[in-house]
Formats: C-alpha cells, structure tokens, sequence
C-alpha cells in the first residue's frame, strides 16, 4: 500500500502553502510597514506634543523671567523712582500675576530691600525687611554664577502649592520671586485635553510635580523608578515601550529647557497604537478572503492540472506492471507533452533496459550457477565472517542443502570438523582480511555427512557499502584421486626407477636438478654424494670419461643435452662392456627443459646373438642338405620303382604265363604298394620342390580356382551329396597359382573326406575379416577335431586316423605353400562331431592392391 | 470628596480612568503586584497629603512605600503582599476620621498615620472602637500618653521631649530665662509642649517671663511679638513653631540685635530652617529624635534606598515613619491576625529600629534616645558630650 500523497493533493497544498505564504509575506510587510509607520506618527505626534509642552512651559518661565528682567531695568536708577516707587511696582507685579506668592529685592548679601507678597502671607510684610537669605541655595548659585537661577519645586507653605523660586541677579541686587506653578498646570492641561495619555511634569530629580488628576498640588510622587523616567535622569529622552505589572506602555519624555523638568507623555500600548489594531482586522480579513480565494483556485488548477495527468498515470500503471505499450494520446500542455514524450521514450528505454537486465541476470545467473564451482557469499560482522547471503545452485547441488538451509549458516560451519580445522579456517580468513584474497583447500561436510575436498578462493568484496567474501569453492575430488593415482604412479615408477637392470639419467635443466637411479652409479661407478655436487655438464663429463677412448658418441654427448631429437647408440665402455643408449628430450609443455639417458648393459645379449646367428646358419645349410637328400631320394627311388612296376605289370599282363590264383593275388598286391610308394615319392618330392622351385607370380581368381576344383571333385560331391557353397565374391589373390590351387583343392578334399560321413554334409568356402586381415577359410560340418591335435593336423605324414585316405602330406604341403606366400593356417573345430574350419592368410603383397599391380 | 481625591486608592483608580499608566508605578511601589494567590495584608497609611503641612505627609508616605515595597521585595508577609491604602486626612480632623473610617471600611489590618498629633487624636476613638492598630510615626501629643488602646507610636511623647528641652536648656546651656512661643495651628502638640517646657524649665529653675500662643497670618507681626518679648529680656527663646515659622522668629531676633539663644523642637527641624533663616538661626538649638549624620548601618542603608527612590534624602517624619511601617510589618509576620496585632506589638521586645531598638511600652508608647543638636555654619552640628543621646529623666 503506497504511502505516497497523490500529486493532487499535493499540488493543492503547495499551491495553498505558496499562496499563503506570499499572502503571509506581502501581508506581514504590508502589515508591519503601516503599522511601523503608524507607530512612528504617534511616537512623532507625542514627541511634537512633549516638546510643545516643554516649549510652553519654557516661555512661560521665560515670561517671568523676563517680566523680572525689566523688573531689573526699571529698579536700575532706584534712586530716580524713589523706594516707594518700587515697594508699588513689586506691589503692581503681583496684583497682575496671580501666580506669584512673593517677590523680593535682595542686596549682595541677601538681605531684603524692597518686596511685595501675596495676601494670604503669614506675617505682616514689614517682617520680611532685612529679611536675612543668603543662605538660601537659589540666592547663592544666582550671585555665584550670576545667571537667573530657577530653584527646586516646592510646596509653599504659604499656598500649599507647589511653588518655585527664580533668583535674577542684577548689577546691585538680586531679584528672588517665589511663585506657584498654577499657570503651568493649565497648559499641561491643554495639552492634556482631548489626548488618551497621561501628562506628567517631573523635576529634576523625577519626582512629579503635576498629575492631571490633582490640580492642587500633585502628589509629589517618585517616578525615579519608571524606565523612561530612569533614562530621562540620564538624558535620554525619546520615546520607549515600557512595562509595569503586565501593562504595557509608550513613554514619551524631554526637557524643559529652562528648569531641566522632564515632561512625560504617557500611554498604554493598546491606546497609543490603536490605529494598528484598527488595521489588525482590515488586514485579517483581507488575508482570510486572499486565503480562501486561493483555496478555491488551487483546488480549480490542481484539478485542472492533475486532469491532464491521468493519461500519464495509467501509463505509468501500465509501466509499473511492466505493461510498455500503453500508447500516451499528445497532451494538452507542452509541458505535460514533453512529459509524455519523455514518458515514451522511457518507456522504451525501460523496455529495452529490462531486457537488457533479464539477459544481464540470466547470464549472471548462468554464470552464477553454470559452473562447476561453489559459490558462497558471506558476510563479516565483527571481523568475523558471518552467515551467507548468498549461495549458487551449484553450491546447493554438491551441498545438498537448499538455499534457505544455507542461508543461516557460516563457511566455518560448514568446513570445521575440529578445533584444528577451526583454528586453520580462522588463519585463513585473517589473512583475507588482510590480503584481500586467499586461496586453500578444505574440506567441507555435505548434508549427507560426506567430506568434500575443495579449493576455496576468497576475495573480500563490497556489496551495497558492506564488507562480504566471496567464496569460490572448487571440487578437487578427481584432482586429489589424481594426485592419489600419481603419487602411487610415482611410487611405482621410483620402485621401477630405482629397480630396472637399465641406467637411468636424468638431466632437468629447468630445475638444474640430476636423477639417476642405483642401477646408473653402479654402472657407472659413482656415489650418490658424488651425483649432489656434480653440475650437468660434470656428469656428462663423467660418462664420457668412462667411454671406449675412440668412442664416437662422446663427442655427441654433451650436444645431446639441449637437443629435442631422439638418439639410440650402442656403445662401448672402456672396460669393454657394450651399452645400448637411448636418450631422449625431457619436455614440459612441448618446451625442453632437460634429458634423459637410459644405458643398457647388452654384453650378454650381443654374446647370445652372435650365438644364435653362427646356430641358425648352421641349420640352414642342414636344411639345404636335408632338402637336397629328400629330392635326391625321391628321385633316385622313384627309377627302381617305376621299374618293379613296369615288370608287374608286364607279368600279369602276359597271358602266356597262368599264374596261380595266389601269385596273381600277390602280383596286384606289390602293384598297389607300388602304386602307393610312387604317390608318396611323388608327393615327397613336390614337397621338396616347394619353397626350391617357385612359379612366377600371378594374379589369381579364386572363384575361378574353386570352380575348376568343383568340376575335378563333381562326382564326388554328387556322390556324397554334399552341400558345397562359396562367397560371391572373393579377393583377387597374386602370388603362385599352381600352389595356391594345390592349397584349396587339398582343403576341399579333405574337407569332402572327413565330412561325407555326415547325413548333410555342407562344405562352405569364404573370407573374413579378422584383426584387419582377410581370412580365407574352408568349412565343414564333418567329423570335426580335438583342439589338442590343431598342430598335429599339419604335421608331415601325421593323420588323426589310420584308416583315414591319404598319404598324411597334404596339410604339410598346404601349410608350406601357405607359409611361402608369407601367410599363416590353422584349424578351429569346437569338437569332435561339429566340423572344423581351415583358415589362412596371405601376406600383404599377396593381394592386389591396385588395378596397375592386377593389369600387370 | 476632594479628600477621596487625594487617597491612594482614588489615586489609582483615578490614573486608571485616566489612561492606567500611573497606576503600574503605585502598584509597584506599594507591592501590591504579583500577589495572586493568597490576599493581601491592607495596611493604610494617613496623612496630610496637600496644603501647606503636605511635605511632611509626603515624606512620611515615601517612607512608609519604601518599607513596604521592601517587604513585597522579600516576599511579603508570610507570602502575602502587602497592599498600601494610602489616605489623605488634608489636615482636618473631621476629614481624618473620615478617612480613617473609610480604611477600616476597606479592611485594612492597621494603620501607619497621622503624622500630626490633631489628626491623631481625632481618629484615636474610631481605631478603638474598631479595635484597629494604629501607628504614628511623629504624632507626639501628650493626649495619648499612657492610654491602653490601639494606638501606638514610634515617637515620644512630647512631655518627655518639652521636658527634656528644658532640662537641657537649664543644665546644660545654664539658661534661666525662657520665653515661649508656640504655634495654634498644632495645638495638640504645642500647647503641652510649652506646657510641660514651662513647668520643667521651672522646676529646674527657670523663670519663663512670657508664654505666647501665634497663629500664622498676614496680620500676625513676628517683628512685633518678638520685639515685645525682647523687652522681657529673656536669654532664651523656645519656638514650637514650623521651622518656616521659626526661621522667622530667628530672623526677626536677629534683626533686633538681642542675643537670645532659640530652641526649637524636632517639628522645625528641617534644611528650610536653616535656608529661610540664614544667619539668625545660627546657634539655634534642637533636640533631634533622629541624628542625621548616624553611622549606623541600617540608618545609612535606610537613607540611601531613600535617597535612591524619591532623589532627595529622608528627614525626621521619613525616618520615623519607616520606623513605624517596619515594626508593623515585623508584628505582621509574627502574628498576621489582626485581632492578636495589638499585643503581638507589645510583645516585641527586640526590634532594631534604624537607629536604636524601639520597644513599646504597655501603653504602646516609646522612649527615644534625644541628639541635641545646634545649627552652625548652615547645618545640625550634634554636640560631641551627647554622642551616645541625651537621655531625658521621664
């Protein structure tokens, strides 16, 4: 739920606030000028009226004053005008100025010369002649500074009214008049008359000497206490707001010039300044009616405004439910189409940004959770790491926790097994606080209890102002198996190292480090403590040193340090043992970084091969000889039988000699024995000749080579009734033609002889891939053979069964034609009773690779 | 009416209607301001506020503001303000018990006044019949010695000071011929004031060759009366008189070229005197119940809040009627009821006035220290042998 003030209302408020605040402002001011200008008249207007009074008072002592000054003038030639002259004038003075009480003429020494006094005067005029007053203090500061001086007020004790004395020193006399301040009353009174404020006239000493209430004699009150009185006494006189008991009022004061009395125009506040409370209501009034009319406007503009506004507000809406094809109509205000225009293209921008954002999350994410590494983040309270805020889907994958289960849980608690552990994660995680990265292996507990070893790289990072780590956690699971399989690898090729017959050499340039194996240092005659301080270049010295002197792999050994080829010799040691050594590039990265030599001690097996060699020559000239006594043999043999043959024949041919039933029967016999013995001649010849006498190579058919068999063997086949098939198809063979027939015509006969017994009796012949090599074979479901006997079959004059046909050459005589043509035949039978199957196969070079070889 | 006008009451009222501007100094000033919670003490003060006795109302009137307002300044009595009703009997006896009544009417708790004997004696049966304290701060009329009623005063009775007078003019300046004179116009103090002068100065063996009674008019002649007295050679000249009055009779003494020796009372006492009399009251002798010059620290702290208050510094009648005003407000604060005021007053035994203890007798009269005194070179010159007083036999 938004919280947020709608833009009406808001509008309605600033717009109010403004208007009252310039109401306020202009208002105030305005209010603040008259009213400050209206304060500044009355406090004008009392001051005007406070001087005039003083003025007037002034001029009406200046009066008496002057009244007295001519007094002086016309008493100057007293003795013209005579005593009673004056008594009269002093007499005359008084009677038209009610005002006065008494008036003396004093000599220098203040004693009274002439005088006159009012009526009401307590003793008899003629009492005050010689009247002694000097030490009257308005008589001595007059003849001291002989200037006019005006005394204290005072109440008359002959009039009870408050009364004043003028000294007026003249060339011989001084004039002391006494007269009551009546006169001066009526004109405060004037003043008074007509005005809402108080008149006070004050002495010097800021005691009052008029009241308008009391026109007798003023109260003689103290006003030394009041503020502008007090400021008055110190001659500050103006005008100044003041306030007793809670009242609050203006003071107006000056001087009267000629007596130094302090005038006070007094008023209240509320009095004084009631032409600004008069202006107070105007002004409310006013503000309130300037108020309400902008309350009323407001409210007009801001509907009028915020009017303009909906269209924007349901796009934004829209924008908000991420709904950007809200079409905004062109806006009645320039500002507000400018919004609107604004409003597009952001929508737009937004569009296009929460596209841009949902690939940039999705690819982060992909990044985030794609791999094949643990992602933890955590965060550090306290220096300490705290719980994570967040973890990948791989983390949770290999973990299986979910994200909540590992959200409240630490990266220690997650690794720490023991207190070594704990100590150990602790060291690391100080160090990456202070490095800001650290990189070791844990190993951490799944939820299953399983202990995953892992490689865990951890950054210090900042999110949103905090400190946090980043923590990649790698598998190293196959790694550590690997590392298990190689250290046992390692085991066994240092157990082969340290084990072999062979020398072992190694030369790592790179680590300028020298292995050799115990095998090396006995061959060579060194000590390992020997092999730590020799440099590379001294060993190879060293086995060079050990070499034939006219060795010429010496001279290469060195060269063979920094080469990348491959090197085999045979070698000779200086003791005359013979080494067969291979070296070989020591490569990193496909860079050389060294050598390896390994020796090989072949004086025995060089002894044996010479054996050999001188043994095989030798059967090899036996085999000859044999060869050439079994052709010789047979040829010779073949003469004296072909002879007994012939003489048979001729005496069971004769027909003049009747033979006894007995002789006859021994005659056929000796000839079938002969007959026997020429085949077995024949055949052990043919064998002889086979590998002495070769044809000529040519390409042959072996479809056409079977089919010439099946027409010889027709009959039989016919016969026996049996089943003979061949493959459509067979390779065209080059080599001996005559031999290769010989090889399949013996196969199907005997395959015809040892399966004819059979009730189907089913020859196949065929080829077949195996390893690679075309097998020709020949198949058939007879008698089968023992497996024991596989070799036996093809064995010269070796038959299974006695009563079998044949002479027992023919498997001889096809294995040796099959082994000229650098071929190889056996025979394959699960059994007696399942038929056996002759294979063989040809060398390479007896097949016709290609069209050129077959037309040639 | 008119002497409504001059009460301190109609004051403010009448300042009020005016503009209610000089009430905020009257309310200020007699403290009535700022009490709200608890009622004001009332306490009136009379006088004789306008005409020709004025000043020394208004002098008493200051006095009695100033204590007041000090009071208020501490607090008031027992946290309530004091309120001065302020009165003015215009010297007439008919109007000050009219006045008088006017205050008891108003409920005030006691009254500082009158500060003449006339006016006191007229009011001393309404402040008995009302059974209101009433204080006088120079009302020294033999007619309310010894009485057991309400009224009190801080000055002495003028029998103890005339005879004092007397006493001191025989023994101490060896006069033995007196002439009297004393004034009508104060009849309740001055006739028993020659009276007893005359009877003691007798007694201690003087011989009085005249007594004469004035009344101060245009037709009254000092010159005269003082030139026939002459004739009587006296060689000492006792004025009950105003000290305009006695200035006059000094005057005319001087200009008849006898050396007669005046004496005067503590009513002439006063710096008029000494101006209207000039050189002829030179040697004049007084018996003052205030010294002026005293050093003592209430006195001196008294006549400067005075001085700073009114601008001028305080006489006898200010001096006593602070006095007056202050004992009353001590009895206050003691016992605030003001049936119990009367003998909470007579129980104060200890009261330090601003000079000296003031203790009332039973009769709620006093006995004061007297400081003879004698006019030279234009001021009081207290005489040295009677620096600690000059004690009166009563």
């Amino acid at each position: 739920m938004s919280t947020a003030t709608s833009l009406r209302n808001s509008f309605f408020w600033y717009f109010t606030i403004s208007s009252f605040l310039l109401i306020g402002v202009i208002g105030f001011l305005s209010y603040f000028n008259i009213s400050g200008r209206i304060r500044e008249n009355v406090e004008l207007k009392n001051n005007l009226l406070a001087h005039s009074l003083a003025n007037d008072i002034s001029s009406e002592l200046s009066a008496t004053l002057n009244q007295l000054t001519q007094l002086d003038r016309i008493i100057h030639n007293r003795a013209i005008i005579g005593i009673s002259s004056i008594n009269a004038l002093l007499d005359t003075i008084l009677a038209h100025s009610p005002s006065y009480e008494s008036l003396f003429i004093l000599n220098q020494s203040g004693k009274v010369e002439y005088l006159s006094l009012c009526e009401n005067q307590k003793s008899k005029k003629t009492d005050f002649i010689d009247f002694d007053f000097s030490y009257l203090p308005v008589f001595k500061d007059a003849v001291d500074k002989k200037t006019p001086v005006w005394s204290d007020v005072f109440i008359s004790v002959v009039t009870g009214k408050l009364s004043l004395s003028l000294a007026l020193p003249c060339d011989q006399d001084v004039i002391l008049a006494t007269f009551n301040l009546t006169h001066i009353d009526s004109l405060i009174e004037k003043i008074q008359s007509g005005n809402d404020m108080v008149t006070l006239l004050l002495d010097n000493n800021g005691i009052m000497l008029y009241h308008p209430e009391e026109t007798e004699a003023g109260q003689k009150i103290s006003m030394r206490t009041l503020p502008p009185v007090q400021d008055a006494l110190r001659k500050n006189f103006g005008t100044q707001l003041f306030a007793m008991n809670g009242l609050r009022c203006v003071g107006t004061t000056t001087q009267v010039p000629l007596t130094n009395w302090i005038i006070l125009l007094a008023q209240t506040e509320k009095n004084a300044y009631a032409p600004v409370e008069r202006l107070k209501p105007i002004f409310f009034i006013t503000a309130g009616l300037a108020v309400l009319l902008s309350l009323l406007l407001a409210q007009v503009l801001s509907r009028r405004v915020t009017s303009s506004l909906a269209h924007l507000r349901i796009a934004a809406s829209e924008a908000s439910d991420a709904r950007y094809s809200v079409t905004i109509p062109p806006q009645k205000y320039s500002e507000l189409e400018e919004l609107a225009k604004g409003f597009r293209i952001m929508n737009k921008a937004i569009e296009e940004r929460e596209r841009l954002l949902r690939q940039s999350r999705e690819h982060y994410l992909t990044l985030f959770n794609g791999g094949c590494d643990a992602i933890f983040v955590a965060e550090i309270n306290n220096n300490q790491q705290g719980i994570f805020i967040e973890v990948n889907q791989v983390a949770c994958q290999k973990l299986g926790y979910t994200a909540d289960e590992l959200y409240d849980m630490t990266l220690t608690e997650l690794c720490a097994a023991s207190p070594e552990e704990q100590e150990r994660l602790d060291l690391f995680h100080h160090y990456l606080l202070s490095k800001g990265s650290v990189l070791y292996e844990a190993s951490i507990i799944a939820k299953d209890n399983t202990l995953i070893p892992v490689e865990i790289h951890s950054h210090l990072i900042t999110i949103y102002g905090n400190r946090a780590v980043l923590s990649v956690a790698r598998d190293i699971t196959q790694r550590k198996l690997a590392e298990q399989a190689l250290v046992e690898s390692l085991s066994v090729l240092e157990a082969i190292f340290n084990s072999t017959a062979d020398a072992i050499l190694v030369l790592d340039t790179d680590t300028d480090t020298i292995h050799a194996n115990p095998s090396f240092t006995a061959m060579f005659g060194c000590s390992d403590l020997q092999l730590d301080t020799l440099t590379h270049n001294d060993i190879l010295m060293m086995i060079s040193s050990k070499l034939h002197p006219e060795e010429p792999y010496r001279n290469t050994l060195i060269q063979l340090l920094n080469s990348t080829n491959e090197c085999r010799n045979s070698i000779t040691l200086a003791d005359g043992r013979s080494l067969e050594a291979f070296s070989s590039p020591l490569m990193r990265n496909t860079i050389p970084c060294g050598r390896v030599w390994s020796f090989r001690d072949t004086t025995e097996r060089t002894r044996y091969a010479q054996e050999r060699e001188e043994l095989i020559a030798q059967l090899e000239q036996q085999n000859i000889e044999l060869e050439q006594f079994t052709y010789t043999v047979s040829h010779d043999l073949k003469s004296p039988l072909i002879t007994i043959e012939g003489f048979l024949k001729v005496i069971k041919a004769d027909k003049s000699i009747t033979l006894p039933p007995k002789v006859s029967d021994f005659i056929d016999r000796m000839l079938n024995a002969a007959g026997t013995m020429q085949t077995l001649l024949h055949n052990l010849l043919h064998l002889a000749k086979i590998g002495r006498i070769n044809a000529k190579p040519e390409c042959i058919s072996v479809k056409n080579i079977l089919n010439d068999i099946i027409n010889l063997h027709e009959h039989r086949i016919k016969e026996n009734n049996i089943s003979l098939t061949f493959d459509d198809s067979f390779p065209i063979i080059f080599g001996d033609k005559d031999r290769l027939f010989e090889v399949f015509l013996n196969l199907i006969d005997n395959a015809i002889k040892f399966s004819r017994s059979m009730p189907s009796p089913a020859i196949h012949i065929g080829t077949r891939q195996d390893s690679g090599q075309c097998v020709f074979f020949v198949r058939d479901n007879g008698i089968g053979i023992d497996m024991k006997y596989r070799d036996k079959v093809f064995g010269l004059f070796d038959k299974l069964s006695v009563s079998s046909e044949g002479t027992g050459i023919g498997l001889a005589i096809v294995k040796r034609v099959i082994e000229h043509h650098g071929g190889h035949i056996w025979v394959e039978s699960e059994g007696p009773g399942t038929g056996c199957t002759f294979c063989f196969t040809l060398s390479d070079d007896a097949f016709v690779q290609n069209e050129e070889k077959y037309n040639a | 009416m008119k002497a409504g006008l001059y009460s301190y009451a109609v004051c403010i009222k009448s300042v009020m209607r005016a503009a209610g501007i000089i009430s905020v100094v009257f309310l200020c000033l007699a403290g009535s301001c700022g009490c709200r919670k608890k009622d004001p003490v009332k306490i009136g003060f009379v006088a004789c506020l306008s005409g020709k006795l004025t000043d020394r109302g208004y002098s008493g009137r200051n006095a009695v503001l100033l204590a007041v307002e000090q009071c208020n300044a501490r607090g008031g009595i027992n946290g309530r303000k004091i309120t001065l009703l302020i009165k003015n009997d215009l010297g007439d006896p008919e109007t000050a018990r009219k006045v008088v009544l006017e205050l008891i009417d108003e409920g005030v708790t006691a009254i500082v006044g009158h500060m003449t004997s006339a006016m006191s004696v007229a009011s001393l049966s309404l402040i008995n019949t009302y059974e209101t304290v009433m204080i006088s701060p120079t009302s020294a009329t033999n007619e309310l010695y010894n009485k057991d009623d309400y009224f009190f005063r801080v000055y002495p009775d003028v029998s103890i000071v005339a005879a004092a007078l007397a006493c001191f003019a025989a023994h101490e300046l060896h006069l033995t011929r007196a002439a009297v004179i004393y004034d009508l116009n104060n009849r309740a103090y001055t006739e028993t004031a020659s009276r007893v002068f005359c009877e003691e100065f007798k007694k201690q063996g003087g011989t009085i060759v005249d007594t004469l009674a004035v009344t101060s008019s245009p037709t009254v002649s000092f010159h005269e009366i003082i030139h026939n007295l002459a004739g009587k050679e006296p060689d000492c000249l006792v004025a009950y008189t105003n000290e305009m009055d006695t200035a006059t009779i000094c005057q005319q003494i001087r200009k008849i070229g006898k050396n007669i020796q005046v004496l005067s009372s503590d009513w002439a006492a006063s710096a008029e005197l000494i101006q209207y009399g000039g050189e002829a009251v030179e040697g004049t002798v007084l018996l003052h119940t205030i010294r002026n010059d005293s050093r003592e620290p209430k006195f001196v702290q008294f006549r400067q809040d005075y001085f700073d208050t009114f601008g001028v510094y305080p006489g006898v009648r200010a001096s006593h009627a602070y006095d007056a005003a202050s004992i009353l407000i001590r009895a206050l604060r003691e016992n605030d009821n003001p049936a119990e005021l009367k003998q909470t007053l007579l129980s104060i035994k200890d009261f330090e006035g601003i000079q000296g203890k003031i203790q009332f007798d039973e009769y709620g009269d006093i006995i004061r220290t007297l400081y003879p005194a004698r006019i030279k070179n234009k001021t009081f010159k207290y005489m040295d042998k009677y620096e600690h007083g000059y004690q009166p036999q009563k």
